[in-house]
């Protein structure tokens, strides 16, 4: 798994490649971790890398989600593979995540 | 029943071995003509079983070791997964309330979601055994 981070503004622009499993999503955790010690609240989670995701991953962005909440911020997500939009269906978590087909139209939104 | 394939592979319990795991079943199960849907739900399905037994069956535990069977027949594909771990108690599971997400809890109800069958053997002396089922074509429950 490898992670790029970029920030727009106040949009920390996290995107994910490879697999985000039980073996990789603590590097996620860590990642995610850095972001909120610098002050982040916002961010969008490009996933069009990731072609597959189990519950770690998902308990991931959950936790990142429930954090950010705390401050007002949000987390975006965009380009999920239909095998990764399965399980968000599945867990009824697309409902709670804000998802869009691009890294542009999700950086958008918070404008 | 007609004819069957069916391969064996042993695992350590290591979370970084879970990738490999999962393409020597879903290389098998394509391989077999399962569309990419079936493909996909077995791939999950075990990747949530061995994060299971790693983490709980073994508590972290990374020198144990998994035992996993796959066999294919044509009428859909049974993967077993067995364990020498502390044994999880089906009768504990509740399902995750969907309607609050949360932070964890949703590796078996994902397994349950995904495969036709589930079944647990908890009366080996030692460990358990996991069985999932996945038809080559939906059942009509």
């Amino acid at each position: 798994m490898e992670i790029h981070v970029e920030r727009d503004n106040t949009i920390a622009v996290v995107a994910v490649s490879g697999d985000v499993d039980a073996g990789t999503a603590p590097q996620l955790r860590q990642q995610f971790d850095e972001l909120l010690g610098d002050g982040e609240q916002n961010f969008v989670i490009d996933l069009s890398g990731v072609a597959f995701m189990d519950s770690s991953g998902l308990a991931t962005l959950v936790q990142l989600f429930k954090r950010v909440r705390i401050g007002h911020g949000d987390v975006r997500l965009c380009g999920l593979q239909p095998e990764v939009r399965r399980i968000f269906e599945l867990t009824r978590l697309d409902r709670v995540f804000d998802v869009f087909p691009s890294r542009q139209e999700a950086v958008a939104s918070y404008h | 029943m007609g004819q069957f394939t069916e391969d064996r592979y042993v695992m350590q319990s290591r979370l970084d071995r879970i990738a490999e795991a999962r393409r020597w079943a879903t290389q098998q199960a394509r391989a077999a003509g399962f569309d990419e849907d079936g493909v996909s739900a077995i791939e999950l399905a075990l990747a949530e079983a061995l994060a299971n037994v790693i983490e709980h069956g073994y508590q972290g535990d990374e020198n144990q070791e998994i035992r996993l069977t796959l066999r294919i027949d044509d009428e859909k594909l049974t993967l077993t997964i067995r364990d020498f771990g502390q044994k999880f108690d089906p009768q504990s599971y509740s399902p995750p309330d969907l309607s609050n997400p949360s932070e964890g809890g949703y590796g078996v109800f994902l397994i349950h979601q995904l495969m036709d069958e589930v079944i647990y053997d908890t009366s080996l002396p030692q460990g358990m055994k996991l069985t999932l089922v996945r038809y080559r074509t939906p059942r009509g429950d």
